[in-house]
């Protein structure tokens, strides 16, 4: 790896060895590309220009079918203090980074938002009065692992992470009739997770899936994702990291994957069977017994199943290839199955995976740390693939706990993990948010009242909710968790600002905003506790003075007359939830 | 078998006979025409009905109780306003009317008396109402301690108290969950199992142990049992709910709480069969297998040794399970191979090669001999398209039967495997495999023909055998087929109501379908009666007489497409005529004769129409059922006449010579309203309600052409 520094420029020069052992400047005939634009930008000649960003950077660089890749290590240079004590491994590779680059860390964020941050994390939720209320007493110094364990132990976290994993397998609802199979597949996945299904055997359930969706619910992922094609395409990109999707037509420009290895994959899934049911767009799922192939649309060849271009013993006409992929992908050895999930993972907890994006895995696309991802991934093996495990390293390391605020020098770090990144709470997470903090729940079809909206089973609940859709919950179709709209828009400020199941919820007469104007309470409190729910801390001495003043405000109706005084104070408290949801401390985990 | 009483029949003849004597003197006669005005003026706003109201019993309430023990049970359904009976499929429970303070039954309501030596397991009871007698619905008998919801468990803080080793009986509400509570103690077993699916209830429950707090800890989604050992002393949860927060009536459970010891088997939870098990056992099979399974024996080295004929049991389990069995066999030999576990009510798909095995060298070579899969359905299988394109009864199964030659002497294996058992731990999902010399058979199922509509058909009615006088109902009869049996099965029924004649459309040579129809004659009087169903064949000489198993849909479903049917066998077959209403039409050849033709010639058949009230429309498509006359072209006849003919071409069917029972039908849109009923004194609105019409059987005798 070569360091540059900030502002500089690296001319790069391409050599071709030919078959002969002959050699040729191909320099200006040659394709050159960056990783990140807002790292290095390159020009066609090859000049490499490196901007003011820190971190790691790659220029790939492609000439007829080969590739080759240019890495660069960009350090700021800055001096470094005392660095956190290191909690674990993730803290030792992601520390050692920062010392490299010369980027100093944040300091470590305070428990009140360690507490609202890691409840939004694991369990897609804010954290509730008797958690924050215990954890405020608990005196305890391993108290934020207590915390992370009885997050893990919650309902929550499987819901939270059944609504990730079931949008990127497509549990959508296209007719009425799926929603016996939809609400299936989404509880399989959400008890998986409860129980704590190591992963590996998770995916080989879903994998070699056999039978029918009330006896055997994974099966439903093969209702979705019929096409042979967009099994081995949605199989390698989510389980593997890797796209194929190139390789069928052509050699993958960017990768190793030829035609034939995208079809010896797909030869994985050529025995599956089906059978019909009694539900209408529905089968059995069979392993139909025969000799695993798939023929090259361009040769003609006929291949035997390989995965990713790694042979496989032979696999008997009664055995299913499928299960023989699931081995594949369990091996210890595999360098795809665990990397892509400890980056899929790292990346839900600290908004930028280590390989970006999360799911495009490959020799011209280096990790940013790929010590820690080799870390990361042998962890996961290591602990037999327990997911929550897993969570609870990366959530126990001093890195997710640094604070969100920028220090003077790593304002501009993106990419090095030298403070926690701030993101806009998904849609379900924020409109369940918005519940909590006005005390209304929000109503879903066919679901009983107080369902969350992380725990919507499909797509469908998108249609009756323009807020769910406004702020991008995704309709379940792709893979990608690039589905998921996490960008700002103006028509999300408008629906906070004015939308009318906002209004309705802040005036909901069973609300918080009409139980605090009836308390007996002092407003104080009544600030205390809408600050408690909607940032997990104490409001500041100014924020409480302003608040109390705010509601001690006379107001008048529009012919200028006082309000009735229980009216008013409701209509207070009402402006003072819509206010603070309306706050970037509030729209965002930070 | 049914507790039969009539005590009203007498003066129902009387009244029948009165009415039908006017009506045959004119062609529409003044109650009727009354009727037409009435049309004018509603048909606008009423949609069309789909089948003849039959009376339905769809909830009871509790739905079971112990022996020796009085039940107050509460009872839903259609059309049972009239209920004057309820009736079991087992003598040893009986029911009365539930009387008030006043001495008067209670509506719908009854006192089930369950004697001390009734049987534990499921039963089934119907009522016998006006228009007759009605679906079935399981009512349990059981050991334990038998609770009920008497009040909404909606949320933790309503949680119902469920002691352990009870049974509580509840209905679920819509778009919430079930809680219950039971106290627990530290390293004891506990069984929590809810009955639903298997009760004919449409609930797919979910069920959930949670701590107090309502905590998730254990979850089943499968319909199975929950089977774990409390690791704390307290008080645990159960909640309980639809896989798709369904809830209202039909959404009954029995929830069973028990404590067992840490050794004892799970117990087995008694349902009703799907309709493939009709199947199942061949006839003289022993109740247990002769052999036991014995892993290792997943690969061709582990193989077990056996000796065929066989007769063994076994699991598929753990995933993946291969059971291999090694036998020596004869060339020239013919075997059958039989695997039951789908029809067993396992969640499986048996799958069995078998390989010769001969030595090359020091190496094995296999050779395929044969590979078993499923039993076909004898019958196409509706594919839940826009229209009807088959019944939604499936007589086949996921299980074998099939055909072994071996090709060559010598050592054979035969590998049994489950293709839904790739990735799945159950050690419940057993299997029996038989190997044996033919022993050609059949088995026999049935149920009520499926009225065909032009458009949008996906209707899955439940239709018990409730007659009108003057109707001829039909039933459709399949075989499966065992070890070659390839001969024609005659169908007959015994012990027929009074009045009631029923003839089968034979199931020919080779053939899996026949029809059998029932007609109740128009002066048959009320009447109820436990029919004996059976087909009947000779094979090598020895007559073979196998019951029809009845099958029926555990509820009237009208569009398959939003509730998916649940066919399943019911017990007995009970026949009523109603005595009480007519059929809106009967059609009958106008003589009762056997028609004789000629090979090759013409037959023209006159028939007459019996018409009992209006129909939309003026014509009726009629087709013709009956081997030998299946490809008899359609052909309308007039439902505005009293009379038609039809002409059947031997020549174009190429009907050999012989005997044969033939029906025509077709569906008509009849303007029905209860005020077919003879007794009724206020005549509610006639509704279009479209129907089968099927004529009664014609039979025909095909001499052969003189030769020239």
């Amino acid at each position: 790896m070569t360091s540059i520094k900030p502002g500089s420029e690296q001319q790069l020069k391409v050599i071709a060895t030919y078959t002969d052992s002959s050699q040729r400047d191909v320099t200006r005939t040659a394709l050159f590309e960056t990783n990140d634009s807002a790292m290095a930008e390159v020009t066609p000649e090859g000049l490499v220009k490196v901007l003011d960003l820190p971190g790691k950077v790659s220029v790939m660089v492609r000439f007829q079918g080969s590739v080759s890749v240019f890495n660069a290590s960009v350090p700021l240079g800055a001096t470094m203090g005392a660095m956190p004590a290191s909690n674990n491994f993730i803290d030792d590779a992601v520390f050692a980074n920062l010392n490299e680059l010369g980027v100093p860390p944040s300091p470590l964020c305070d428990d009140a938002t360690f507490l609202r941050r890691v409840s939004l994390d694991i369990a897609g939720r804010l954290p509730t009065d008797e958690e924050r209320a215990r954890f405020q007493s608990n005196g305890d110094s391993n108290r934020r692992e207590q915390v992370v364990d009885e997050l893990l132990r919650s309902s929550e976290y499987a819901d939270f992470f059944a609504n990730k994993w079931t949008a990127m397998l497509k549990n959508r609802r296209d007719d009425a009739s799926d929603i016996i199979s939809n609400f299936a597949f989404h509880a399989w996945v959400r008890d998986s997770l409860l129980a704590n299904k190591p992963y590996n055997q998770m995916v080989r359930e879903l994998l070699a899936a056999t039978g029918t969706v009330i006896a055997n619910p994974p099966v439903v992922w093969y209702k979705r994702v019929k096409d042979p094609k967009q099994q081995v395409e949605d199989v390698a990109q989510l389980f593997l990291g890797v796209r194929m999707q190139c390789a069928q037509c052509h050699h993958h420009p960017f990768e190793r994957w030829s035609q034939d290895d995208y079809y010896s994959f797909s030869a994985f899934f050529s025995q599956v069977g089906r059978k019909p049911t009694a539900t209408r767009g529905e089968d059995m799922i069979f392993h139909k017994r025969g000799n695993a192939s798939a023929t090259n649309i361009k040769s003609g060849a006929v291949l035997k199943p390989a995965a990713l271009g790694e042979a496989m013993p032979s696999i008997a006409a009664d055995e299913d290839p499928r299960l023989k992929l699931a081995d594949w992908m369990s091996s210890p050895n595999n360098p795809f199955f665990a990397k892509a999930v400890v980056n899929r993972y790292w990346k839900h907890f600290f908004r930028r995976g280590l390989v970006e994006p999360e799911d495009d895995i490959r020799d011209t696309n280096p990790p940013s740390n790929p010590e820690l991802l080799a870390a990361l991934e042998k962890y996961l093996i290591e602990s037999n693939f327990d997911l929550k495990n897993l969570i609870k390293v990366i959530t126990g390391s001093k890195a997710y706990q640094l604070s969100a605020s920028p220090n003077q020098y790593n304002i501009t770090d993106q990419q090095n993990y030298s403070r926690y990144y701030p993101r806009r709470l998904q849609a379900e997470v924020l409109l369940d948010s918005i519940d909590d903090l006005s005390g209304t729940r929000t109503e879903f079809p066919n679901l009983p009242s107080g369902t969350r909206a992380i725990a919507l089973p499909d797509n469908s609940y998108n249609n009756a909710s323009p807020f769910l859709k406004v702020f991008g919950r995704p309709e379940n179709e792709s893979v990608c968790e690039c589905e998921r709209i996490q960008t700002s828009s103006l028509a999300q400020c408008l629906h906070l600002i004015n939308a009318n199941d906002i209004k309705a919820k802040l005036s909901n007469v069973n609300g918080r905003a009409a139980k605090l104007a009836k308390s007996e309470s002092v407003q104080v409190e009544g600030v205390r506790e809408l600050y408690a729910v909607a940032f997990a801390r104490e409001p500041r001495p100014e924020e409480l003075q302003a608040a109390v003043e705010f509601l001690a405000e006379p107001r008048l109706d529009p012919n200028g007359k006082p309000v009735d005084s229980m009216k008013a104070k409701q209509e207070s408290f009402q402006d003072l939830i819509w206010a603070l949801i309306n706050t970037k401390e509030f729209l965002f985990n930070h | 078998m049914f507790n039969l009483r009539s005590s009203e029949s007498v003066k129902k003849i009387q009244l029948i006979q009165l009415i039908s004597q006017s009506g045959q003197s004119s062609s529409i006669c003044p109650m009727l025409r009354f009727c037409v005005i009435l049309i004018a003026m509603h048909s606008t706003a009423l949609a069309q009905s789909v089948c003849l109201p039959l009376p339905r019993l769809l909830t009871t309430m509790p739905m079971g109780g112990n022996p020796g023990t009085q039940v107050e049970i509460t009872l839903t359904g259609e059309n049972i306003d009239s209920a004057a009976e309820l009736l079991f499929t087992h003598p040893s429970l009986t029911a009365t009317p539930k009387l008030d303070a006043a001495g008067m039954p209670v509506p719908n309501q009854y006192v089930v008396r369950i004697a001390e030596d009734a049987p534990v397991g499921i039963h089934e009871a119907r009522l016998m109402t006006r228009l007759g007698i009605s679906s079935s619905r399981v009512f349990s008998v059981g050991s334990l301690a038998e609770v009920s919801q008497t009040a909404p468990t909606t949320t933790i803080a309503k949680a119902k108290q469920l002691p352990v080793n009870s049974v509580c009986n509840a209905v679920m509400t819509e778009k919430s969950i079930d809680h219950y509570s039971f106290e627990a103690q530290n390293g004891h077993r506990y069984i929590v199992h809810c009955d639903s699916r298997g009760i004919d209830s449409k609930l797919d429950a979910v069920l959930i142990v949670a701590d107090a707090e309502g905590r998730d800890l254990i979850v089943e989604r499968r319909g199975g049992t929950l089977d774990f050992i409390a690791n704390h002393d307290g008080k645990h949860l159960l909640k309980l709910h639809d896989l798709t927060f369904k809830g209202g009536v039909g959404y009954f459970y029995r929830l069973t709480m028990q404590e067992l010891t840490l050794d004892a088997p799970l117990p087995s939870f008694p349902s009703t069969k799907t309709v493939s098990s009709f199947s199942w056992p061949p006839v003289g099979l022993s109740e247990q297998a002769t052999t036991n399974e014995a892993e290792p024996n997943n690969l061709h080295a582990q193989a077990q040794k056996i000796a065929i004929p066989c007769d063994l049991t076994g699991n598929f389990y753990p995933a993946a399970d291969v059971d291999t069995f090694e036998f020596q066999a004869t060339k020239g030999d013919v075997w059958w191979v039989e695997v039951a576990s789908e029809r067993l009510g396992r969640p499986t798909d048996p799958s069995a090669i078998v390989q010769q095995v001969t030595l090359e060298g020091n190496m094995e070579k296999l050779t395929d001999v044969a590979e078993f899969n499923d039993i076909a359905s004898p019958v196409k299988l509706s594919t839940n398209g826009y229209a009807y394109d088959g019944p939604p009864y499936d007589g086949g199964s996921l299980d074998i039967i099939g055909k072994l030659e071996i090709k060559e002497d010598g050592l054979h294996r035969i590998q049994l495997s489950d293709l839904f058992g790739g990735t799945r731990n159950d050690a419940r999902n057993v299997y029996r495999l038989v190997i044996r010399k033919a022993a050609p058979d059949f088995a026999l199922a049935a149920w009520g023909l499926h009225m065909e509509l032009r458009n949008g058909d996906r209707n899955a009615l439940s239709k018990p055998l409730a007659l009108r006088n003057g109707i001829t109902v039909a039933l459709e009869v399949v075989v499966v087929r065992r070890d070659g049996f390839d001969g024609e099965i005659e169908l007959a029924m015994e012990g027929l109501p009074d009045g009631v004649t029923a003839q089968g459309l034979k199931i020919p040579a080779g053939k899996t379908r026949g029809i059998m129809l029932i007609t109740a004659d128009e002066h048959a009087p009320k009447a109820l009666a436990n029919v004996t169903f059976h087909g009947k064949s000779t094979v090598n000489g020895v007559e073979l007489i196998r019951p029809v198993r009845m099958a029926a849909m555990a509820w009237p479903i009208v569009d398959s497409w939003s509730e998916i049917p649940s066919p399943r066998l019911v017990t007995g077959l009970p026949i009523s005529v109603t005595g009480a209403e007519f059929a809106p039409i009967s059609i009958a050849p106008k003589e009762k004769k056997v028609w004789e033709v000629t090979a090759g010639q013409k037959l023209t058949i006159p028939l007459q129409h019996t018409r009992r009230c209006e129909f939309s429309g003026t014509v009726l498509q009629l087709k013709t059922s009956g081997a030998g006359f299946e490809q008899v072209p359609r052909f309308d006849v007039s439902l505005a006449s009293d009379n038609s003919e039809v002409t059947l071409d031997l020549a174009a069917l190429k009907t050999p010579p012989g005997n044969y029972l033939i029906a025509f039908y077709g569906t008509a849109v009849a303007k029905y309203q209860s005020g077919l009923d003879v007794a009724a004194k206020e005549k509610p609105a006639p509704k279009d309600t479209v129907d089968i019409v099927m004529s009664e059987p014609i039979a025909i005798c095909v001499k052969p052409a003189e030769s020239k």
